[in-house]
């Protein structure tokens, strides 16, 4: 049911849940979390995790908006091109919130095939743009072994916010 | 319920369209990705103003991060120990004679430098701060600091580490600067590979071998050079270790890194200016040199000028330069300036050569000095507060 006469503050302040959830996967990027393997740095894409969850299970509590600007402080936080982290996170956005409703009808495991679908157009457009930004091809290897990252914790950050979203309350 | 896209429910409300929303989004973002492109300084002055919000945040929480994951990292090495540990004592024997060798070898080149009248390097001071951020995106390989402009951090200093050069400050915000490391794909640093003296530009590659290129066509590399800076462009000082030629293939020569970034915790940056800044660039009347205009030589030849120091005057000059400290920093524990170098007297009157195996030995030339202070990368400095020299 939408709007209503009876406002409800904490129902008003279950929306900031998700972006608060969000924003502190973001400030954890930056920490010293990345192990170094071969040469490349080991880290995953909390924050895409995290949208990724939040879209697919509670899409009603995330706006675009929010995605956005938590792009934009990813990226002035980890000194990345600006505009990277926000596409990128935007296009998880746009295809969870067309595709959650297949994914959820597919048996068991269903979820995390949407993720890697997930993964792979936003590595390609990591890729693309900060290609773009640098004027020059960079080296793919990077994103793969994030997305590789983002996979292996995806079922612990699952576990972590399945309760965070039972916290939100029912659906608006 | 079926849940609904939060646009949905905003729609619901102010009649906005989900889908406007997105697409509004999208456009932004692509707006910021062009405009970013390059040094913007609006992008520059945001960093800046988040850094200095976050900077406090960082210092607190990054150091037991860091703790906690070099634990873990430090569980894999353990059953390594015992063969690592043999290894080492074999290796210290070695280098305890290369180090009776070297500083036989350092006063020999002091005294040769003084007779040659070759300029004496300026001390290089320095400041130690700690590491309290990580790279976090695929394609960036920065570190934050927790020294900034309060501290006299500012942008294009060198950062070295305990084994090497690290890379330079490209942004200062307040108590808190950013590094671009020598891996990144934005870094290009001047260097030299010894001991054939090869010049090139070491290109960060966003892995842990950074290659050198604009190298002479005819240069014979082989892989186990030393890679040093050259000193070329003034940003960095010269003969800052920076690694080893891991490959060469064609006209790509890997370098591998005297530092190990992943366990880098301290820093220290150096204030370097190079003396070619001091140098005003000019096309009219005669040569100006720190601010006052000379007199034209009286003959252009090679003969030394009449004013040139000579070699007493150069053994007087050193041994008057004595090592200049400042106090340490109010800011913190963490953070302090020191002396990186003081150029040992070029003379045996001055500075006796040092027994081998005596201790403490003369400071070596600085900033190989700088970088070789701290024996641990891991280890805390014990200077904090107090004099380098």
């Amino acid at each position: 049911m939408y709007g209503g006469t009876n406002f409800n503050p904490w129902r008003a302040a279950t929306f900031l849940v998700p972006s608060l959830s969000i924003f502190i996967t973001v400030l954890m990027m930056p920490l010293p979390i990345a192990f170094k393997f071969a040469g490349y740095w080991l880290v995953p894409s909390l924050p895409l995790v995290a949208i990724f969850l939040w879209t697919m299970y509670r899409p009603d509590l995330l706006p675009a908006l929010a995605v956005l600007v938590l792009g934009m402080i990813m990226d002035l936080l980890i000194d990345g091109p600006m505009g990277v982290s926000s596409l990128s996170f935007l296009t998880a956005y746009a295809i969870v919130v067309s595709q959650r409703l297949y994914w959820l009808t597919l048996p068991r495991g269903g979820v995390l095939v949407g993720f890697i679908t997930v993964l792979f157009a936003c590595g390609t457009v990591v890729w693309l743009a900060t290609s773009f930004a640098y004027g020059r091809f960079v080296s793919p290897v990077p994103v793969l072994l994030e997305g590789l990252m983002s996979v292996l914790v995806f079922p612990l950050m699952r576990e972590v916010f399945g309760p965070l979203q039972r916290l939100a309350g029912p659906a608006l | 319920m079926r849940q609904r896209p939060a646009g949905r429910v905003l729609q619901q409300v102010s009649g906005i369209s989900f889908r406007a929303v997105l697409i509004v989004s999208f456009v932004v973002a692509l707006g910021l990705l062009f405009f970013g492109r390059g040094n913007n300084p609006i992008f520059n002055g945001m960093r800046g103003l988040v850094d200095g919000m976050t900077a406090g945040f960082y210092s607190f929480v990054g150091p037991p991060v860091a703790t906690g994951r070099q634990f873990v990292g430090n569980a894999f090495r353990v059953f390594e120990v015992y063969r690592e540990n043999d290894k080492l004592r074999a290796e210290n024997a070695e280098l305890k004679a290369w180090q009776a060798r070297a500083l036989s070898l350092q006063q020999k080149v002091a005294r040769y430098e003084a007779l040659l009248e070759l300029p004496l390097e300026p001390d290089i001071q320095y400041r130690t701060g700690r590491v309290v951020e990580d790279p976090g995106g695929p394609f960036v390989r920065t570190f934050r600091i927790n020294l900034g402009t309060a501290e006299g951090a500012i942008e294009g200093q060198a950062v070295i580490g305990a084994t090497g050069l690290v890379g330079r400050i490209v942004a200062a915000g307040k108590h808190a600067s950013r590094v671009l490391l020598i891996t990144d794909l934005n870094s290009r640093v001047p260097v030299m590979i010894e001991p054939q003296g090869i010049r090139g530009m070491l290109t960060g590659q966003n892995d842990g071998a950074p290659t050198i290129t604009y190298i002479a066509r005819d240069a014979h590399i082989t892989p186990g050079s030393i890679v040093v800076t050259s000193g070329s462009g003034g940003i960095f000082p010269p003969n800052i270790p920076v690694g080893t030629v891991n490959s060469v293939n064609g006209d790509v020569v890997a370098v591998k890194t005297a530092t190990l970034f992943d366990r880098v915790m301290y820093v220290r940056v150096l204030e370097y200016t190079s003396p070619v800044a001091d140098v005003p660039y000019t096309t009219k009347g005669p040569p100006v040199l720190n601010g006052h205009p000379q007199e034209p030589p009286a003959s252009a030849s090679l003969a030394p000028a009449a004013s040139a120091p000579t070699p007493a005057k150069s053994l007087e000059r050193a041994a008057a330069k004595a090592p200049a400290t400042r106090p340490a920093l109010a800011s913190g524990d963490s953070a302090a300036t020191h002396t990186a170098s003081a150029k040992p007297l070029p003379s045996t009157e001055a500075s006796p050569a040092p027994k081998p195996g005596a201790s403490p030995p003369p400071k070596p030339d600085a900033p190989a000095n700088a970088a070789a202070d701290v024996s641990d990368p891991d280890e805390e400095p014990d200077n904090a507060g107090g004099s380098g020299n």
